[in-house]
């Protein structure tokens, strides 16, 4: 069953989290790790992203209180997420790092491709590059992507069909320079 | 198929399906967030402290301590305190059988405007005085309440010996004399005198201000300075000061002298002055004149040499900024009323 993705259940389970209750705490992070994910993966290397999801939460967890509007969560994580991975290129500015297609499980061939593809998504602008992940990689629908990260959804749907459209034109001149 | 059958697959991945996303989407997955997502273990471990700092009920219950440990420590003061009517000071026998206007104070009592206590020769009281300290009456005194507000606290000692604390703005208390007002600058002191104004105050922490008339001095802690009827003030001197200078100084502020004994006596006060008495000769140059005035500085200078910038013309003269340099030189501190005086017309 998918997440409750209602802004007021979310605000309830930021008060309760904010007053102590792990369990809601816990939900807020099932509900969210998706998105963050996404968030994350969209500008970080594959393999630090499950890491920087941890992160992402346990600072969450640490700065709730500083929430203002508890109905904001999904834009507040996505902005604490947006943050993590700009720190942790600071961070890892002189460390060698694996590549998508090396952390990546699976077939070699079809991770190759795969690897590529996530490559071609990450070399367009910003907010298609977001958005695309989460409805491609994570699976999330554009009400859902628009609900979890606070964009309206006429953004959403802009953002969407607008990075789609460049994504296509962008791997079939790939596949037209492979075929040359 | 149509755009829009497209779009609808794009936006809600359901109805017909787009090949290349379809194909997209099998391709990338593998990146997408594992189901069931990762616990936060970290969360568990390493911060249920924060979720206890944070749950409700942790902050009620702190803050119930908080408020019933300040409840205890100052509870009963306060509420003594605001019981009590403001024209009313406790007052209580510490020893004998002191008298609250004419009547004797056996267990706590109050001492209203106007109010008389007096102690005989075998008793004692101590007199609350709102939240600012306590006064203690010594054997054979009586005090009489003057002026008795929130904010504003005056007593009479007619004759007799107090000791007060207090802790409160300068010049919040105030004790008169048949002499000199005592105004209390933040401090510990006693105060004594007899019906006619002889007697002496003796400051044991903080500053004290004495006034007559239109002379004020200042007596700093450790120091003491002498009560006589008549119109002028006692020099503050330090009590550990040389048995000759102190009696030089007496004879100097209160003796009726001729011009030639005043200067022989002069003469003693600065041949007996140690560096530390130097505060004394700050005092007297409030007044001193002509050579009496250069025989002070010069003798002091020599004694407690002055920081750069400080000149024999500038003390002369009595310049504020220099006699404020100069005193810094004793390392005594600044009184408030002294800093007011001096410090605040700096450049």
């Amino acid at each position: 069953m998918a997440p409750d993705t209602a802004p007021s259940k979310a605000a309830e389970l930021v008060l309760a989290a904010r007053d102590g209750d792990h369990a809601a705490f816990q939900e807020l992070y099932r509900n969210y790790a998706r998105m963050v994910h996404g968030i994350l993966l969209a500008r970080v290397p594959y393999e630090a992203v499950e890491d920087l999801v941890q992160d992402v939460f346990l600072q969450a967890f640490r700065r709730l209180r500083g929430l203002r509007d508890p109905a904001a969560i999904g834009g507040w994580l996505a902005a604490i997420a947006r943050n993590a991975s700009r720190d942790h290129f600071r961070r890892a500015r002189e460390t060698v790092e694996l590549t998508d297609a090396q952390a990546a499980p699976g077939d070699p061939s079809a991770t190759a491709e795969a690897a590529a593809a996530l490559a071609a998504i990450r070399g367009l602008p910003e907010a298609y590059r977001e958005t695309l992940i989460l409805r491609l990689v994570e699976g999330m629908t554009g009400p859902e992507i628009s609900a979890r990260t606070g964009l309206s959804p006429g953004s959403v749907r802009v953002n969407l069909h607008r990075g789609m459209k460049l994504l296509r034109e962008r791997l079939e001149r790939k596949d037209a320079h492979a075929g040359e | 198929m149509p755009e829009s059958e497209l779009q609808e697959y794009l936006w809600t991945a359901s109805g017909e399906p787009d090949a290349e996303i379809v194909r997209l989407e099998q391709l990338l997955r593998r990146y997408g967030q594992r189901e069931p997502v990762r616990p936060l273990p970290a969360l568990v471990a390493a911060r249920w402290w924060e979720l206890l700092l944070w749950s409700r009920t942790f902050r009620v219950a702190a803050v119930a301590c908080v408020l019933t440990l300040l409840l205890v420590a100052f509870g009963p003061p306060l509420i003594r305190d605001i019981a009590m009517p403001a024209e009313a000071w406790q007052a209580r026998s510490l020893a004998g059988t002191p008298r609250v206007d004419g009547r004797p104070l056996a267990g706590p009592g109050q001492l209203r405007d106007g109010g008389m206590l007096e102690t005989d020769a075998a008793s004692r009281a101590e007199i609350r005085i709102g939240m600012i300290g306590r006064i203690t009456v010594m054997p054979d005194s009586r005090v009489r309440v003057e002026e008795l507000r929130r904010g504003k606290y005056r007593l009479a000692l007619e004759r007799g010996k107090i000791s007060a604390r207090t802790l409160a703005p300068p010049f919040t208390f105030a004790v008169d004399t048949p002499g000199p007002t005592a105004y209390d600058v933040g401090c510990a002191f006693t105060l004594e005198t007899d019906e006619h104004g002889s007697g002496l105050l003796r400051v044991t922490t903080g500053w004290v201000q004495l006034e007559l008339e239109d002379r004020e001095v200042l007596i700093p802690a450790g120091a003491a300075a002498l009560l006589r009827p008549g119109e002028n003030l006692g020099t503050p001197y330090f009590e550990d000061a040389p048995e000759a200078f102190r009696a030089a100084l007496e004879r100097l502020d209160f003796g009726a002298q001729n011009e030639a004994s005043r200067n022989a006596t002069l003469a003693e006060l600065l041949a007996a002055a140690r560096p530390r008495d130097v505060y004394s000769f700050m005092e007297l140059l409030r007044t001193a004149r002509g050579e009496e005035r250069r025989e002070l500085v010069d003798r002091g200078m020599a004694l407690l040499p002055p920081p750069a910038g400080v000149t024999r013309a500038g003390l002369l003269r009595g310049d504020g900024p220099m006699m404020h340099g100069w005193m810094g030189q004793l390392g005594i501190g600044e009184a408030k009323r002294w800093w007011l005086d001096w410090r605040d017309i700096l450049p």
